[in-house]
């Protein structure tokens, strides 16, 4: 085949030009610091790595979900837990004033203690996380439980707050400073957030189902045991229809049972959340390692390309200043 | 003795001196683009003798040729438009990937993510009137992105059509050259000679013309033939125009290619102008289409979220971004009237896990009857049941089926339609890109499940050409959304307070909520955020969705790269190739250089010889 100068210079031009592209493209990779830069460098990784990263942005925010849901019922369980002392001491004190040999004074001083253990409940019932009241079901924004007092009852109902002791004596207005009434705005509903992909968990307990369920729920029982205590019935007279400080203490004991009930369903959805939150780390560790397999450069592996490119680059421009070099005019003399 | 001798020194000299004048337009041309080495074919004279017969009297230059290999030529031609072709798309599909931007975190994906994230937010504090502001501030991020994303495709579009028009001005104007050319090469040629430096400049323009469009080249006599998809435009001192004609019902109004004389499209296959029409009409199209896709699947799902769920205040939710625009639902296709549905929904609310069916959709049906009793009957699903939707037949068992299940048939069936349960418990049936967003015929074959839950009347069928059968359809429809839906995707909530983050309860019966929950409630925005997994965009989540137009785009342009590559190889080898034929080689030519200087040497000290003799003769005798 005949050569021309044209050909050898055209074929230098080309060569230089090849190593200067591939150099360029691996600099790329080098100072990115990542090998798929356009789809078009690795079409299939390309879609991997935007999956990943998705993968990991929602990971990331089931993560943050996660936290919050266990703040509002690790704040649930830390309040369940007060009511339980609270209701243990209710307890103690009922127990007290139920010894038939108590003078009613006395029985009057432990009945003041349970009526400032009820508005405890209530303030509890009214706890916040951050600007959310976690026992109102969906209705965060309002008070939930709102204590309605012996006069303010009686200015709405006419219904005195007066109560009759054993004895028969008519104790007018005793419960005028007490609270005798519950009023709840909240409703049942149950909050829910998204923890992993499809794993929906609730992560209140409505305050009805605590405080308010059922006919002997937990308000009611302490304020009718505070009654007694007030009225001092604890003569058990099976004759005698009604109820004593006794058969309160039995319901009391009641609700501290559901309590616990609720407490350790907190608990256990707090474990539940635990384990989600430890395979979501382990999952956006897992997602990482393959993001990074997938679109990061092997420095090692394109720093000797890098170096076996340069060889061949110097070659090439050696080889062309060696093309450009004699030529039969050189020798005409 | 004669003077014969002089003559033949002279000639010599004459012969020599043109050879060393070609060798020196060689040498000035070496570097001469298209310039193909020119050779001196020289020829032997002789005269008759009485005696000796054939005796020589010196040389001639009979002709100059060019070296120059036209089979090379033509390979030529056809490589260098592919490759123009695939330098076309690669440059421009590389500019497409840098405008979705992926897989970096400046694309709608991550915009996206952050919306959904935003969402999440607000299932978490629905109360919180900062949690809804930064949700509204992201839903606005995501539809500037989309629409600016649409708007770059369609200016990127308008960009090649542009360059098309100017392509076509700049093929005019070369044919018209060549035809001029072509007129010169007959006029110098008509003589006996060659017009070497005429037909270079010719089989350049040839190779210009070639990297725009698809050449083919006939070489007849001393004349040119240059045909473009079959239809000769230069031929003699002639050449044809072609022009452009925009229609505006016709492909966007962008420039078509025509023929100025016979008034016929130009049969495009290769070269620039192939791959600019192609990223006109196919590549650029293509992605605004999935961004309408995008756009379309997002707004209907989230408004229909949206207004299933109650706001701030306690009012049913109404639009979240603002509503597509759509076409008639009776319209024109090709001259014929028909139906163009792209939803319907069913009136009736069905749990959507309860089996069996039958139990659910089991209805009193009262007639009246002449003498005015009433008598009811209890109108029962029959257990197994077909259906058929755009032509695809579907059966069910009311025993073992749920809802639920229902939907997964007909979404696997691939019917080109996508079903789904809407937040108050309706079957949704939405007709797919794919089929240009209209259903195509729906019919119940046994049983009557579609009329039970309200998609089709009873005992009827829908078929889109017969526009009549539109009326058997569910009174709830839509019609297919108008393109560049993506381009106006915006907000439709001003006040944050709209955005229905809540449910509701159903105090009616009728299976839809009416009650609001209180503002705690952020089920509905979960709802909205949880729509990110589900099948919103045609058959695709937004992942797969994603995935698909990256895969696609990633896969042309990388073969776009990949053929530019084989391509720009086939060319260097073929140019290697064509320079060992017609390349000027500066050796060679120096080698040459002396030969034709000692000829001319030579043939001078020849005269001088003859002279001296002639002066012997003279003197001498």
């Amino acid at each position: 085949m005949r050569v021309t100068n044209k050909m050898m210079s055209s074929n230098v031009v080309n060569n230089i030009q090849n190593n200067l592209s591939k150099m360029d493209k691996t600099n790329d990779r080098l100072s990115k610091g990542t090998k798929i830069n356009t789809p078009q460098d690795d079409p299939t990784g390309a879609v991997k790595t935007m999956s990943y990263k998705t993968t990991i942005n929602e990971i990331e925010k089931f993560s943050t979900n996660a936290v919050n849901a266990k703040n509002f019922l690790s704040y649930t369980d830390v309040s369940l837990g007060q009511i339980s002392d609270i209701l243990q001491r209710v307890r103690e004190l009922a127990v007290q004033a139920s010894t038939e040999t108590y003078e009613q004074t006395a029985r009057d001083a432990i009945g003041e203690e349970v009526n400032e253990l009820i508005d405890q409940v209530i303030s509890i019932g009214n706890g916040k996380v951050g600007d959310r009241f976690i026992f109102g079901g969906f209705n965060t924004i309002e008070t939930p439980f709102r204590a309605i007092r012996g006069q303010e009852k009686f200015e709405n109902d006419g219904v005195k707050p007066d109560l009759i002791h054993a004895t028969g004596t008519l104790r007018e207005g005793i419960n005028k400073n007490s609270i005798v009434e519950v009023e709840y705005s909240g409703d049942e509903g149950k909050l829910i957030t998204e923890v992993d992909k499809g794993i929906v968990i609730e992560y209140n307990v409505p305050g009805s189902d605590i405080f308010l369920k059922g006919e002997r729920n937990l308000i009611d029982s302490m304020i009718r045991l505070r009654d007694q205590i007030y009225m001092g019935n604890t003569v058990e007279d099976i004759a005698k229809v009604g109820t004593t400080v006794n058969k309160e203490l039995g319901n009391v004991d009641k609700t501290l049972d559901e309590v616990m009930r609720y407490r350790s369903q907190v608990g256990a959805r707090m474990r539940r959340i635990d384990q989600i939150e430890e395979r979501l780390k382990d999952n956006k560790i897992s997602m990482s390692n393959l993001l990074s397999r997938t679109q990061d450069t092997d420095i090692t592996e394109t720093i000797s390309d890098l170096k076996v490119q340069e060889s061949v680059q110097r070659m090439s421009l050696s080889v062309g200043a060696k093309v450009i070099q004699p030529t039969l005019m050189d020798f005409l003399r | 003795m004669s003077f014969n001798g002089l003559e033949v020194g002279k000639r010599s000299m004459t012969t020599n001196q043109q050879a060393i004048n070609v060798t020196g337009h060689n040498i000035s041309n070496a570097n001469k683009e298209g310039y193909s080495r020119q050779l001196v074919e020289m020829n032997s004279l002789s005269n008759q003798h009485p005696k000796f017969g054939a005796v020589g009297i010196g040389s001639e230059v009979e002709q100059i040729n060019r070296a120059r290999n036209s089979f090379i030529d033509d390979r030529m031609l056809k490589e260098k438009a592919t490759n123009s072709k695939w330098e076309a798309r690669e440059i421009n599909l590389k500019h497409m990937e840098y405008i979705v931007n992926e897989p970096s975190d400046q694309s709608i994906r991550r915009v996206l993510d952050e919306y959904w994230e935003a969402m999440q937010d607000l299932s978490q504090n629905p109360e919180d009137m900062s949690t809804r502001v930064s949700l509204k501030e992201r839903s606005e991020a995501l539809t500037n992105s989309i629409s600016s994303t649409y708007e770059r495709f369609e200016a990127l579009r308008a960009d090649f059509d542009s360059n098309i028009e100017v392509l076509v001005n700049d093929i005019n104007s070369m044919t018209r050259r060549m035809a001029e050319i072509n007129s010169q090469i007959r006029r110098v040629e008509a003589g006996g000679g060659k017009a070497n430096d005429l037909r270079d400049e010719f089989d350049l323009l040839t190779e210009k013309l070639s990297e725009i469009v698809n050449v083919k080249i006939g070489r007849k006599g001393n004349e040119y033939t240059v045909s473009i998809g079959g239809r000769t435009v230069v031929q003699g001192d002639f050449s044809k125009d072609m022009s452009i004609r925009r229609e505006q019902n016709f492909n966007n109004g962008f420039a078509q290619l025509y023929w100025n004389d016979i008034d016929e499209p130009v049969l495009i296959q290769d070269g620039k102008l192939k791959g600019l029409i192609e990223l006109r009409d196919e590549d650029s199209t293509k992605y605004m289409k999935y961004m309408d896709q995008l756009a379309i699947g997002l707004i209907d799902a989230t408004n229909d979220v949206n207004r299933a769920g109650f706001d701030y205040r306690g009012v049913a939710g109404g639009e979240f971004f603002d509503d597509f625009e759509t076409l008639p639902q009776i319209r024109e296709i090709n001259d014929d009237e028909v139906a163009a549905v792209f939803k319907l929904r069913g009136n009736i609310a069905i749990d959507k896990t309860r089996r069996p069916l039958m139990e659910t959709l089991s209805s009193e049906v009262s007639v009246t009857k002449e003498d005015g009793t009433v008598e009811s009957t209890v109108s029962e699903l029959k257990e197994n049941g077909t259906f058929e939707i755009n032509g695809i037949r579907i059966a069910y068992n009311t025993e073992f089926d749920s809802m639920e299940r229902i939907v997964e048939k007909i979404n696997q069936a691939k019917t080109g339609v996508v079903a789904s349960i809407d937040p108050n418990g309706r079957m949704v049936i939405k007709a797919e890109k794919e089929e240009d967003y209209f259903i195509k015929s729906m019919s119940q074959l046994e049983g009557t499940l579609l009329s039970k839950i309200g998609l089709i009347k009873e005992g009827s069928s829908f078929d889109f050409r017969e526009v009549s059968t539109l009326d058997n359809l569910a009174e709830d429809r839509k019609g297919a959304p108008r393109e560049g839906a993506a381009r106006r995707m915006s907000v439709a909530i001003s006040n944050v307070e709209n955005i229905a983050a809540a449910r509701g309860i159903d105090t009616t019966g009728d299976g839809i909520a009416n009650k609001a929950n209180p503002v705690g409630d952020g089920s509905n925005a979960l709802l909205m955020a949880t729509l990110k997994n589900e099948k919103s965009i045609g058959r695709f989540t937004y992942e797969e969705f994603f995935k698909s137009v990256i895969s696609d785009l990633g896969i042309s342009s990388q073969e776009a790269k990949k053929f530019l590559e084989n391509q720009k190889v086939l060319i260097t080898n073929l140019e290697q190739r064509r320079q060992a034929e017609q390349g000027v080689s500066l050796d060679e030519e120096m080698a040459n250089m002396i030969k034709y200087q000692h000829g001319y040497n030579a043939a001078a000290r020849y005269i001088k010889t003859v002279d001296d003799m002639v002066k012997t003769v003279i003197e001498k005798l």
